[in-house]
């Protein structure tokens, strides 16, 4: 199936912006929508569905390509397309485990 | 220092001989004169006044062509980004169509301008636009309100003249930080919390060429009127035919949809908008040295004949006297 993935800024760590525009052809994706985890096949009903943010993996064949995506929107169609809105994506291999942790130390004590 | 000499000479003898004594006075080497006298009484403008106007215009031409630059540059920036925004809105568009025709009660006028001038038509063509879909609307029935909100300066002192009680909101310097898609998202928020809306339309230029700015309107209508639309069929009747998943209600769900759909297409259009305020800019600036050019040109040659029949005149004021000097 057809799989688009869209999102306005691609955010590495070192925030640089580009927007991706994908165009795969794909054997499944598991996409964090708010009900839990949600696989999507080939032949899926057509659905239009939110998710929060979460890891989107995309299975090629044997390949897995795992992004961290923001909220947004998934829909999917009759004809086995599917649409990815996402405000952020980011591929899971730029995210360094270490800056984040230590991100979220700071965000967190400023929220408090 | 010689020819100012010989000028003075010339003169004292052409007071002798010229028919109109008065010149001798008016036109003394210590007053300066803007209109010289030539034998027959013929007026010639000063050099100094026409060279002053060519180093003025010739300062207009270098900052137009500066600006041009500038320009250029703004626009490479920010072409990419737009180009990447497109993909942004299609899917909303492929899933809900956009429908300019969906006859609702309130609608609202997104309009998006620039803050700078200098840039062409791009302004008062938009402007025109909003005021034509509020002329329409307002025509198909007095139930129907149309209300605007104004992105950018050059919007707002062309609305405010004539349609300053339909201005709900009015948001100015978009593009003092790069823009970028956290900023049209929260300016987005506040659209939608402060305006009540069946349909938005976003007027503004799409970027389809560094010469070509097309003024476009986009449609993001309300959940509800989206309901309505689907069960009367048309284009979104099989909207239906989608399950809807998560959430507790599929209105939710729906209004989720409606606004990140509308902050998505805000998004495309501020960038495209941006886009074609450079590429208005360019052409202007460009078009502007052009002309500089062409005045600067005439301008030359003036300044030739001007200082051609200044010297041919001494000459002929020399002449002339030292020939009275003799005969």
């Amino acid at each position: 199936m057809f799989l688009f993935l869209q999102s306005p800024l691609t955010r590495s760590h070192r925030t640089v912006r580009r927007g991706i525009v994908r165009r795969y052809e794909v054997d499944m994706v598991i996409v964090p929508a708010t009900t839990g985890q949600m696989g999507v096949l080939p032949g899926h009903v057509a659905t239009i569905a939110e998710f929060k943010p979460g890891v989107l993996s995309v299975h090629e064949g044997s390949e897995t390509t795992k992004y961290f995506v923001s909220s947004g929107f998934v829909f999917i169609h009759a004809n086995s397309f599917a649409d990815i809105i996402t405000v952020k994506a980011v591929p899971l291999d730029r995210i360094n485990a270490n800056l984040v942790q230590k991100r979220l130390v700071d965000f967190t004590q400023k929220l408090s | 220092m010689a020819m100012a000499a010989l000028r003075r000479e010339g003169r004292r003898f052409a007071s002798l001989i010229s028919p109109r004594p008065i010149t001798a006075v008016r036109s003394s080497p210590l007053y300066p004169t803007l209109e010289d006298e030539g034998p027959l009484g013929l007026r010639h403008i000063s050099t100094q006044v026409v060279r002053n106007r060519m180093k003025s215009v010739k300062n207009i031409q270098k900052i137009t062509k500066a600006m041009k630059m500038v320009a250029a540059s703004k626009l490479r920036a920010i072409q990419t980004k737009t180009e990447n925004s497109r993909g942004l809105w299609q899917p909303f568009t492929a899933l809900l169509g956009d429908l300019p025709s969906a006859d609702v009660k309130k609608n609202v006028v997104v309009t998006i301008s620039s803050d700078k001038g200098l840039c062409g038509g791009i302004n008062s063509t938009s402007v025109k636009i909003s005021k034509g879909l509020h002329k329409l609307n307002s025509a198909t029935g007095p139930e129907k309100e149309t209300k605007y909100v104004i992105l950018g300066e050059k919007a707002k002192a062309q609305l405010v003249r004539d349609s300053k009680k339909d201005i709900e909101l009015i948001i100015t310097e978009l593009q003092k930080n790069p823009l970028n898609y956290t900023q049209v998202s929260v300016l987005a928020d506040e659209i939608l919390k402060n305006v009540e809306y069946d349909a938005l339309r976003i007027v503004f230029n799409k970027f389809q060429s560094v010469v070509s700015f097309v003024p476009t309107v986009s449609t993001v209508l309300s959940p509800e009127i989206v309901e309505r639309e689907a069960e009367s069929g048309g284009k979104l009747g099989d909207l239906d035919s989608y399950e809807v998943e998560g959430g507790e209600t599929k209105g939710e769900i729906l209004q989720n949809l409606a606004e990140f759909q509308f902050s998505c297409t805000m998004f495309n259009a501020v960038l495209e908008n941006a886009c074609s305020e450079q590429g208005a800019r360019m052409s202007a600036m460009d078009s502007s040295s052009r002309n500089a050019g062409d005045m600067l040109d005439r301008l030359t040659l003036t300044y030739n004949r001007t200082r051609q029949a200044s010297i041919t005149t001494e000459l002929i004021e020399i002449i002339s006297g030292a020939s009275a000097l003799e005969g």
